[in-house]
């Protein structure tokens, strides 16, 4: 697991934090969006992961900024959501794309369908064994390779690579029982 | 062939096997329907949670390094606390994230320290109270200004707890998700994070903020209401 040091960054260095991390804000964004309740939710968890990560800054050892930061995103989730029962759960439709602005009916309809596959898919993540889900989330949203994920969960490269391929075929089974994901 | 049959496969698909380990398996997908299924499967899980990738929200970026920037200015994160410590600062911290997010977006977004105006987005706002308030003295915490005038907040302890106590000459306007607690919109009470806010803004606007229950805070609300 990543190592934290306690001590807040030192003085003028909020810079070197905000250099090393702002470029994976939207993956830190991806991660939190899966882990948490909801969008509102998952605005909380992003920061409060750059709200641990500036405290323990100097002391993630010699990984990569990214893995550092998906994994404190990770532990706040399962920290927050283990203590109050909470794991994301999705009911219905969640529609987070603006649908404003469309001139034609085909690409309101296309927006509609595409909305609809989005909201399939999480909703089919968010039914996941909680292995699979987070090494799904972390490898194929937040883009870290398999080495990296092991190292981040403290397991084999090989278990996490067998929970990836059993989720994504949990995820393909659910989206063909619903009518979606053959091919597209 | 060697190996559990879900390891082979994603091992393929990891891009594991050599070269001739690789043309081997892809041979025997061609004659074993599972392993084939099994790889369109992955493909096609992989392929639609790829679908999910998006930016982050406007703003989120500026909040976050308003809240770096912001540290450094003297105010710093609160010391590193231990199980039960660092979950009463977490509902303090959130008390005050709500609040803010209540007041700022009625006072309409706009943070002064002394004469330099900050930022507008209430998201940030909250961000700026909780840096400035987790000094660990009770007190006022910053004051914000916006159309209708200032408001201000106080922090201060009942029975162990962080309470948020904010006041306004204007009215708080209820907001999303909130319970009005008579047939009108005042008072009112809501729900954030853990975090009980209850307002009464009649005879004088006061909102109140902790992780106790909406009884309890309406008791400690009118206290304070009282003590105007």
């Amino acid at each position: 697991m990543v190592a934290m040091n306690d001590s807040p960054a030192g003085d003028g260095s909020h810079q070197a934090f905000l250099d090393a991390t702002m470029p994976h804000v939207d993956a830190v964004w991806c991660v939190a969006r899966r882990m948490a309740p909801d969008r509102s939710a998952a605005e909380d968890l992003a920061q409060e992961t750059f709200l641990l990560a500036y405290r323990g800054f100097g002391g993630q050892g010699s990984g990569g900024v990214r893995p550092w930061l998906v994994a404190i995103c990770v532990n706040a989730a399962r920290s927050q959501y283990r203590q109050s029962s909470r794991r994301p759960q999705l009911t219905g439709w969640q529609f987070d794309a603006d649908p404003t602005g469309r001139e034609s009916g085909d690409e309101v309809a296309e927006a509609a369908m595409a909305e609809i596959e989005r909201s399939a898919v999480a909703r089919a993540l968010a039914d996941l064994p909680e292995e699979q889900r987070v090494a799904i989330v972390m490898m194929d949203l937040a883009g870290l390779t398999a080495a990296e994920t092991a190292e981040s969960l403290g397991v084999p490269r090989g278990t996490i690579l067998a929970r990836v391929h059993r989720g994504r075929r949990r995820l393909a089974a659910a989206l063909e029982r619903e009518g979606l994901g053959r091919g597209r | 062939m060697a190996g559990e049959p879900v390891d082979r496969v994603a091992a393929y698909l990891a891009g594991d096997l050599d070269p001739e380990a690789a043309g081997v398996f892809e041979a025997h997908l061609l004659e074993c329907d599972a392993c084939w299924a099994a790889v369109r499967a992955d493909r096609v899980g992989r392929a639609a949670v790829e679908k999910l990738r998006e930016v982050a929200p406007a703003g989120l970026a500026d909040r976050i390094r308003a809240m770096v920037e912001l540290s450094d200015d003297g105010n710093r994160f609160p010391a590193p606390l231990r199980s039960g410590r660092r979950a009463r600062l977490r509902g303090f911290a959130m008390a005050g994230l709500a609040v803010v997010v209540a007041a700022a977006a009625f006072a309409g977004g706009k943070v002064e320290f002394g004469n330099r105006a900050v930022v507008r987005d209430p998201q940030i706002i909250v961000q700026l109270v909780y840096l400035a308030g987790h000094a660990g003295h009770d007190g006022p915490i910053v004051g914000a200004s916006g159309d209708r005038g200032g408001f201000s907040m106080s922090r201060m302890t009942a029975a162990g707890v962080p309470v948020i106590v904010a006041r306004s000459p204007a009215a708080f306007a209820m907001p999303d998700r909130a319970v009005p607690m008579t047939s009108t919109d005042d008072p009112w009470v809501a729900r954030r994070g853990g975090v009980t806010l209850v307002c009464l803004n009649t005879p004088h606007p006061i909102l109140v903020a902790a992780a106790l229950p909406a009884e309890r805070l309406e008791v400690l609300a009118r206290q304070f209401e009282q003590t105007t």
